[in-house]
């Protein structure tokens, strides 16, 4: 299991979302450079990895990283209406951030392309209006990813 | 050795690595208790052994792929539809390391939940063996990918009396190769350089994977003991798992 691998990995795959901007990266580094609509790809909020989830040398490794997604907040209803496009799901929206993840093709290639086993997005949590230390103001989403990976794959 | 965690249990059924879709084990042996009270057992119970059983179960992350020869199996594909099927079971506590204690058996499959989860969790599995022979404490004779004719070192696991028999497990992870075939035999003898080595056990011929469990009946005066395999075909290749133990 590639951690860099599957944050790359990750990162890659929202940059198919039109007009999103993916780091690889924790967003306080990338906060103040953001074009537009960014998305860091960070670390679980509570944990990183459980390594032993099941026994032996391939053991099953458990992958917690959240996606913190950074919508311009010009007003107020453009910047909701910008984040619900990206958290919608379905042919409700032509760039959703969860179907590029779970359901980029049919059959979905949830592996990532062969880095991880599984993923899963959960949900999304702490949305709220952030401002950087530049005065640009930010409406920001957490959207938690769990991977399921084997230590050796 | 000292207490451990348990994190590189090796289990195996038959040719499946079992380890890799586990992470609750429990592996059993108990009597059934017979009450013998009486009105001469001055107030106390008096409980004897009546029969002895094994139980095997273990639950965690299910896969449904399927393997080639040259793979390692995933545990849907090898108990799929086995249920009354009986395997070869063997666990390895401390990992899989020549040398380290291994207790094995043989086992029905008799209970299997095939899927089991909420949405959005980890898709898990349990699974339930019933023991049908003894369970012997042994240890793990080879941890090998054998790919030419040969043995293990060996080591001195002690004679076997008139009431002990000699065991042996051995799980074939793969097999790969073409036509590939392997013959295991356990070998006795009277020191350690098996200068005079006797056949005591002999497996059929593997072709393919699987597992095979065997014993013979002591007495058997020598003590050092070893696993010794002849190999043929066209680029023969086993991953093995041998255990042997006296009991």
């Amino acid at each position: 299991m590639d951690l860099r691998a599957i944050r790359e990995a990750v990162a890659e795959r929202l940059a198919t979302v039109p007009g999103v901007r993916p780091y690889a990266f924790p967003a306080d580094q990338v906060a103040t450079s953001i074009d537009g609509v960014g998305v860091a790809v960070s670390t679980g909020a509570e944990s990183y990895v459980d390594y032993a989830e099941s026994f032996g040398p391939s053991r099953t490794e458990h992958v917690f990283l959240t996606l913190s997604v950074y919508v311009p907040y010009v007003d107020p209803k453009s910047a909701y209406n910008t984040l619900d496009e990206l958290l919608s799901t379905g042919t409700a929206t032509s760039r959703s951030l969860v179907d590029a993840l779970m359901y980029d093709a049919s059959p979905p290639d949830r592996t990532l392309g062969g880095v991880c086993a599984d993923l899963v997005v959960d949900g999304v949590e702490n949305v709220q209006v952030l401002s950087i230390e530049s005065g640009a103001r930010y409406l920001v989403a957490d959207v938690p990813v769990r991977i399921i990976a084997k230590r050796n794959v | 050795m000292a207490a451990f965690a348990l994190l590189d249990v090796d289990l195996y059924a038959d040719e499946l690595d079992l380890s890799c879709f586990t992470n609750q084990v429990a592996v059993n042996v108990e009597e059934s208790v017979l009450d013998a009270t009486t009105f001469c057992s001055a107030g106390w119970e008096v409980p004897i052994a009546g029969l002895a059983s094994v139980s095997w179960t273990a639950s965690g992350p299910t896969d449904m792929a399927t393997a080639t020869a040259s793979q390692t199996s995933a545990v849907d594909e090898i108990l799929a539809v086995d249920l009354g099927s009986t395997y070869v079971l063997s666990a390895v506590p401390a990992g899989g390391t020549a040398g380290e204690v291994g207790y094995f058996t043989q086992g029905v499959l008799m209970n299997r939940t095939i899927l089991e989860g909420a949405v959005g969790e980890l898709a898990t599995h349990s699974v339930t063996w019933a023991g049908s022979t003894r369970m012997i404490r042994g240890r793990l004779e080879a941890v090998q990918t054998i790919t030419a004719t040969g043995n293990t070192t060996g080591s001195q696991l002690g004679a076997v009396s008139a009431t002990q028999r000699i065991w042996a497990a051995v799980h074939f992870l793969t097999a790969a190769g073409t036509t590939p075939s392997i013959t295991v035999k356990i070998q006795s003898d009277d020191n350690s350089s098996f200068t005079s080595a006797t056949d005591r056990i002999t497996f059929t011929a593997a072709t393919a994977k699987g597992a095979q469990f065997g014993s013979t009946v002591g007495a058997i005066a020598d003590d050092y003991w070893r696993a010794q395999w002849t190999v043929s075909g066209t680029g023969p290749s086993f991953v093995t798992r041998i255990l042997i133990g006296i009991q």
